[in-house]
């Protein structure tokens, strides 16, 4: 329930709820290790990435851990040691991710070890993808359609690739991936054809050029992203929770095994109707 | 008739009631002139009983703001005398009537209770001038608001769903309308109420922390009389007169709020075609069928409505029904019998892009409760009686026409509740007064039902399948009651008392305060009754004739099967919630402080609480006590109330508390381009400090014997201080790569204004 929705409803008739900032005493909780890996059944090289916490008021510069060791084994006797290109990002070199196999990765930095583990789930076709209009905005909401295999738990992570128009000249169709996403789970509609929102860094406007990205994820991938969606902005939930890590040793963040399937690029026209491009 | 005792002593028995209205008074004193401390109280019905020895002697009753009923009386044989206490006229000799109060507060060996003056609470400055003895009693010591203009509370450390809070003896789960804002209770239709911190008597049970016992006005039974109220968030009406003169009356309330009025104003189509209202009824009538029975049914139904266009609405509120018997047995015992329904529902209805859902959830209680109370003589009294209560919740059904979802059918739970309970009243040694019990509660789930069991992880393991008729689980638990008094010198107390109790009902909610939408769960294989046990201790001291009361208590309370979610627990639409909950301890331990001024052209009071309200789970924290999101250390509110005229009262209350215990982002981190706040351990840091004027005035405009109105006004917050409501940790939408803690506060200052009047059919004179 969209309770604080209701509520700034309710304050408006009333009066007008006040904001302003205010500095806080915070406590200091830098320097913690954060690891977020993905590999997928695209081409690679797949990217994990090390940084460290910084504290709340700082500015937004990621701290990169360089030097740590980092591999990903699979099942099928695959191996890869990950390359530092630039500090703090690791790239593999020859590993091709394939559906079914499970992914092991281990990263050794500052006399610690990390693992997590993942398998590949099967990707689903996106069917379609949408545009509506939303009562608690005046700007739309894109929306993706696809049909949920019946039988098994199935659980989905969206991301955004928005390309906002700038003037009629522009055709650089160079899209730029949204940073917020969202997870489904099938819990409520295995086996059904599944709608749903996707969100955006952006406002979606007249002229924008959209693609979706449905990744096939698995429960702790769904569950650290839908924590974290629910409790990245407001001291108001009962207890503000961190997104459960799938890594051991305390390590913040997570690693994902997954497949992808993309939806066709579309044309925003103003009118809550999408064009095809390709 | 019965005579138990010796031979020469006759019982004195009746009514004591409000002459003017016929409105039984509850706890008026009646006392015999010629035998200092021999006395009686009238009990909830207004019934009273006292055996004294043959002899002559002169009766006195005596109520707060009455004036005092003498009479003489030669007592050779046991008779009833109603007793009509007539209201004092406050224009003529104000000070000399109600000055003179009781030390019955001192005296009696009840502790942590507190009976609330209705009238009074009327002069409390409130936010939109809605009277509500919900936000009132947070000025209480011991008692804490559930946040900003908020009807919800938290009574020594116990969360805001263990405070049992009775209707004329029914349960209303939701007490709040608006969110929180406005309790469910209109002050036009209520009498009396009381309020027990945790060491309630042994015939109130099922919640762990308090007990606000509410009783519904009963109606004028000698004339007619119609008043009501125009606010500016909602207005009021009632109707009150006798069914027969004398013998039966009727008392009907209604209050409604009209924000959706303005709303109808827009022209914008989603705004002018939202809900946003509530409303509700009380109504009440009774009979005397003979002169030692009587009968009472009284209901309350209320709704609020709140809609977004045609896209989204819902739609909930509670219902309650008592019809009661009273009986006088004889002149010392008197039995009430008690037929009980209460619920609270919610619907949801979602309209959008074609699909249509419809969510509904209901909890229900049906129940039968009988009370006797065997009056022995001046110095015992017994009281005893027994509960039997069948439940069903409906966690939410729901209903959809489009392909999109599979409608999750969730189990209906059912459980049945019985309790026995005796206590016994007595005085020993003129100096202490004794109030012990027992109360025996038992819990059992009941068919039709799956009951799952479950292992550490939350996977189901097992299920058992119960039909219809069918018993589970049963939990029986003694509930040992006890409290003392010792009446060491005149006017003053030493008091202590323990008590345990139990819970079986539990609400489930993300939210900090009270949601439409609260999801109640009962106990079952997995969920353990909630347990309690408190242990307090006080002083209590009257001075300047009773015009001054102090008291300064102690307690600490140890709370077992408290409940918590994991983390992303699933709360809504699940079958296995159950999975869902962790279970742990919470401890509380604080001071309170209260002074007040009861009697004179002022009245008020200070009340102070010193506290420490820690939980403790396995999953939280690491397994160490972490404070509650409202352990707030110091609470203090300062009430004033000041007749400067018979027709101007003013009135001023502030508040200060610390502020809740909440978690704030110690660090950031950024995760696919995206910077999120880590939190460190849970509730380890402080909101600001919460403190708040609030001011008032009443001027009346009229005050006649057929028709009396007066204009209420009052500011809330009057030095607009804005108390955080929120602190979002949010990046700075004007400077990239910056992050900033935002603060919303709800409310600057808040003015209203309110007109009341009445109007009483009184037969002109000839």
């Amino acid at each position: 329930m969209k309770r604080l929705t209701i509520l700034a409803m309710i304050a408006a008739l009333i009066t007008t709820a006040c904001r302003k900032d205010i500095h806080l005493n915070l406590q200091n909780a830098s320097g913690l290790l954060v690891i977020e890996g993905n590999v997928n059944d695209q081409p690679g090289p797949y990217l994990v990435q090390l940084s460290k916490t910084v504290t709340f008021y700082d500015q937004d510069t990621v701290v990169p851990v360089s030097g740590a060791t980092i591999t990903i084994t699979d099942d099928a006797g695959g191996y890869d040691s990950l390359q530092e290109l630039t500090p703090g990002y690791y790239y593999t070199t020859t590993l091709s991710g394939t559906v079914g196999r499970t992914y092991h990765m281990h990263a050794h930095t500052d006399g610690k070890d990390y693992d997590a583990t993942g398998t590949m789930q099967p990707p689903v076709a996106v069917d379609s993808i949408g545009i509506s209009g939303s009562f608690f905005s005046s700007n739309p909401r894109g929306f993706i359609q696809f049909s949920d295999p019946a039988g098994i738990v199935n659980y989905y992570r969206t991301v955004l690739y928005l390309h906002q128009y700038i003037d009629s000249t522009t055709t650089d169709f160079h899209h730029t991936r949204q940073h917020k996403v969202a997870v489904i789970s099938d819990r409520l509609s295995d086996g059904l054809t599944i709608q749903s929102s996707v969100r955006s860094d952006y406002d979606i406007k007249t002229g924008d050029t959209l693609q979706v990205r449905l990744d096939a994820i698995e429960k702790p991938v769904y569950d650290y992203w839908y924590t974290l969606n629910n409790s990245t902005t407001s001291s108001n939930t009962a207890a503000p929770a961190n997104p459960p890590s799938n890594i051991s040793n305390g390590a913040l963040g997570y690693f994902s095994a997954h497949a992808s399937t993309f939806s066709k690029h579309v044309i925003y026209d103003g009118n809550l109707r999408f064009h095809r491009i390709d | 008739m019965l005579t138990v005792s010796a031979q020469t002593k006759h019982t004195l028995s009746g009514s004591i009631r409000d002459a003017k209205t016929g409105e039984e008074l509850i706890g008026a004193i009646i006392s015999v002139k010629e035998l200092p401390n021999t006395g009686a109280a009238s009990n909830a019905y207004g019934f009273y009983s006292l055996t004294l020895p043959d002899g002559h002697y002169t009766l006195v009753g005596h109520y707060v703001g009455y004036t005092d009923f003498m009479r003489e009386i030669d007592l050779s044989a046991s008779q009833t005398i109603d007793i009509n206490l007539a209201p004092a006229a406050v224009e003529i000799k104000q000070v000399e009537v109600s000055a003179r109060r009781t030390d019955d507060n001192v005296k009696q060996a009840q502790m942590s209770a507190t009976k609330l003056d209705i009238k009074e609470l009327e002069k409390v400055p409130v936010i939109f001038g809605e009277k509500d003895i919900l936000k009132t009693i947070q000025l209480l010591p011991g008692v804490k608001s559930a946040g900003e203009g908020n009807s919800g509370f938290y009574v020594r450390g116990g969360g805001a769903d263990q405070n049992l809070i009775l209707l004329d003896e029914a349960l209303v789960y939701n007490a709040s309308h608006l969110l929180g804002f406005f309790s469910t209770f209109n002050n036009d239709a209520l009498k009396d109420a009381t309020l027990y911190k945790g060491n309630m008597p042994a015939e109130f049970g099922g919640k762990l922390s308090s007990v606000l016992d509410i009783k519904m006005k009963d109606g004028n039974d000698k004339t007619y009389s119609v008043g009501g109220g125009i606010g500016v968030i909602a207005s009021r009406l009632y109707v009150e007169g006798p069914i027969v003169k004398d013998k039966g009356s009727f008392i009907i309330t209604g209050r409604r709020t009209y924000a959706d009025i303005f709303t109808k104003l827009s022209k914008d189509t989603t705004i002018n075609k939202s809900k946003l209202y509530f409303y509700d009824i009380n109504a009440k009538a009774n009979y005397r069928v003979s002169k030692k029975d009587r009968l009472f049914l009284s209901g309350y139904f209320g709704r609020d409505k709140f809609g977004l266009g045609t896209t989204f609405g819902i739609d909930y509120g509670n219902v309650t029904g008592t019809l009661r018997w009273n009986h006088v047995v004889n002149d010392r015992i008197f039995s009430n019998l008690s037929a009980i329904y209460n619920n609270f529902s919610w619907k949801v209805t979602l309209n959008s892009n074609g699909v249509d859902l419809i969510i509904n959830s209901l909890i229900q209680d049906a129940g039968l409760k009988e009370d006797l109370e065997y009056f022995i003589d001046t110095k015992n009294k017994i009281k005893f009686g027994g509960q039997s209560t069948f439940r069903i919740a409906v966690p939410g059904e729901v209903t959809v026409n489009t392909p999109l979802f599979k409608p999750v059918n969730l189990s209906r739970s059912y459980g049945w509740e019985n309790a026995i309970y005796a206590q016994h009243e007595i005085t020993l040694w003129q100096k202490v007064s004794l109030n012990y019990g027992l109360r025996i509660s038992s819990f059992t789930v009941t068919g039709p039902g799956k009951n799952y069991y479950f292992h550490a992880n939350g996977q189901p393991t097992d299920t058992t399948v119960l039909e219809l008729g069918q018993f589970g689980k049963t939990y029986v638990n003694p509930e040992p009651r006890l409290s003392v008094s010792y009446n060491f010198k005149k006017s003053m107390s030493l008091k202590v008392a323990y008590s345990r109790n139990t819970q079986n009902i539990h609400l489930l909610s993300n939210t900090t305060t009270s949601s439409p939408t609260d999801r109640w769960i009962m106990t079952s294989n997995n969920v353990r009754p909630e347990i309690a046990d408190q242990v307090s201790a006080g002083y209590f001291f009257n001075f300047m004739h009773d015009m001054f009361e102090v008291s300064v208590e102690g307690y600490y309370k140890w709370m077992q099967n408290q409940i918590d979610y994991i983390p992303n627990a699933q709360l809504t639409a699940n079958e296995t919630v159950e999975s869902q909950l962790v279970y742990g301890n919470g401890r509380a331990y604080g001071g309170e402080f209260f002074i007040k001024k009861r009697a004179g052209k002022w009245i008020g009071w200070i009340s102070y609480t010193l506290s420490r309200t820690e939980r403790r789970f396995t999953e939280v924290n690491n397994n160490t006590w972490f404070p509650a999101r409202y352990d707030r250390t110091h609470d203090l509110a300062i009430v004033l109330m000041w007749d400067i005229t018979p027709r101007i009262n003013v009135s001023a209350s502030w508040v200060y508390q610390t502020g809740n215990a909440v978690t704030y982002a110690a660090g950031k981190y950024q995760v696919n381009g995206q910077w999120v706040p880590y939190y460190p351990l849970r509730n380890h840091d402080r909101f600001p400090p919460y403190h708040r004027l609030d001011i008032g005035a009443t001027f009346v405009l009229k005050k006649h014997k057929m028709w009396e109105h007066d204009l209420n006004v009052s500011f809330y917050n009057v030095y607009a201080r804005e108390n955080p409501y929120q602190i979002n940790f949010i990046s700075d939408a004007d400077n990239s790569g910056v992050s900033k803690t935002q603060q919303i506060a709800l409310f600057r200052i808040v003015p209203s204004l309110t007109y009341n009047f009445k109007f009483t059919y009184v037969k002109p004179q000839k």
